[in-house]
């Protein structure tokens, strides 16, 4: 942010600089309630899910691995159904379904303190700036929208990157965990 | 073929749903309970999205993001990342949108078949915009220190940056 001032005096940009926060600042609270009607939707839809125990069994599918990224009996099972069901609306390619259950596995898995991030929080935040989609509609519309030969065809290329990538998060956040818990020994 | 099944999955879910509302009769509560749920929690992201939209105008409009852009280029292009899509990348962790507005000039610049648009294309849909999400995550839990999050999704990051290219490289040309 200072950052920006600086470089805004330089390029003489400053003029411009305040006009956008000032922007920005009402740019937020639109899309915030622009979000308000579909997270207040997709979190009804997932209570219901819940109560009727679907996300119940989208949940044991998914144990295993859950089990190897987070770590065992770091999990409750609530925290395994939210976390489940936002994977599988990413997924599914409904970024905007992922994000109410996303918070929700992120309010588990914090165990509401506040104070600093705990390790498994952290690896679910990294995870979702890497997630798997199955189908990037929206690179395909671009794509054919510009006269692709074929719009579908990096779809298998993303696959394959997203699983590498997703697999490297995974690891990157072990390692950092696994540092971070050396050094408060050493304290 | 395939944008006929992604259209067909919200309607899907909401189906599945609506079997719940008809298997148990307390579905309809559990709906309204989770609806206001939602307010509370939209509502709670609202500080920190101001922050995060703040912080990301004023780096676009003082100019730092190009500034930022001309630095990174030769580092990138010592990983043989297409040139042309350097800006797609160093905007992509920011903003979303204007990621997404770089990409479709790219497309419209140098087809939206050249190694450049698809390894642009690589990119954008292994990765997500970074900043944004990890704010929101950690904003709707009020958590105060993120401790290593940052850095490590950085490191993705890059990782994702190199491995797309490579990929990328590999496979179009």
């Amino acid at each position: 942010m200072p950052l920006s001032f600086v470089t805004a005096i330089f390029t003489g940009n400053v003029q411009r600089l305040s006009f956008e926060m000032l922007e920005a600042i009402s740019g937020g609270v639109t899309l915030c309630i622009s979000l308000l009607g579909m997270m207040c939707f997709w979190n009804g839809i997932m209570n219901v899910f819940k109560e009727c125990g679907i996300l119940n069994e989208i949940s044991k599918l998914v144990d295993k691995p859950l089990d190897w990224i987070f770590g065992k009996n770091n999990l409750t099972a609530n925290d395994k159904q939210n976390l489940s069901a936002s994977f599988a609306a990413d997924f599914l390619g409904l970024g905007n379904a992922a994000l109410p259950f996303g918070i929700a596995a992120m309010k588990g898995l914090s165990k509401g303190k506040t104070e600093s991030a705990s390790d498994s929080a952290i690896m679910h935040a990294v995870l979702n700036t890497v997630p798997i989609q199955l189908v990037p509609a929206t690179l395909i519309a671009l794509r054919s929208r510009h006269g692709s030969v074929n719009p579908f065809d990096v779809i298998p290329a993303i696959w394959f990157c997203s699983a590498i990538i997703t697999v490297f998060a995974v690891v990157v956040c072990k390692m950092f965990a696994k540092i971070s818990k050396r050094e408060k020994k050493d304290d | 073929m395939i944008d006929i099944i992604t259209s067909l999955v919200l309607p899907l879910v909401l189906c599945i749903a609506a079997m719940g509302f008809l298997r148990k009769s307390e579905a309809l509560k559990a709906f309204t309970d989770g609806a206001s749920d939602g307010m509370k929690c939209c509502m709670e992201l609202l500080p920190s999205m101001l922050l995060i939209m703040c912080c990301v105008n004023a780096l676009f409009s003082s100019g730092l993001a190009d500034i930022l852009c001309s630095l990174f280029s030769p580092l990138l292009a010592m990983v043989k990342v297409p040139q042309e899509m350097i800006p797609t990348i160093i905007l992509r962790p920011f903003s979303g949108s204007a990621a997404t507005a770089l990409a479709d000039k790219l497309f419209s610049q140098h087809g939206a078949d050249s190694i450049a648009s698809k390894t642009a294309c690589l990119l954008m849909g292994s990765t997500d915009t970074v900043l944004y999400t990890l704010g929101m995550y950690f904003g709707a839990v009020k958590i105060k220190k993120t401790r290593y999050a940052i850095p490590a999704s950085l490191i993705v990051f890059v990782f994702s940056v190199v491995l797309c290219s490579f990929v990328g490289n590999a496979i179009y040309n």
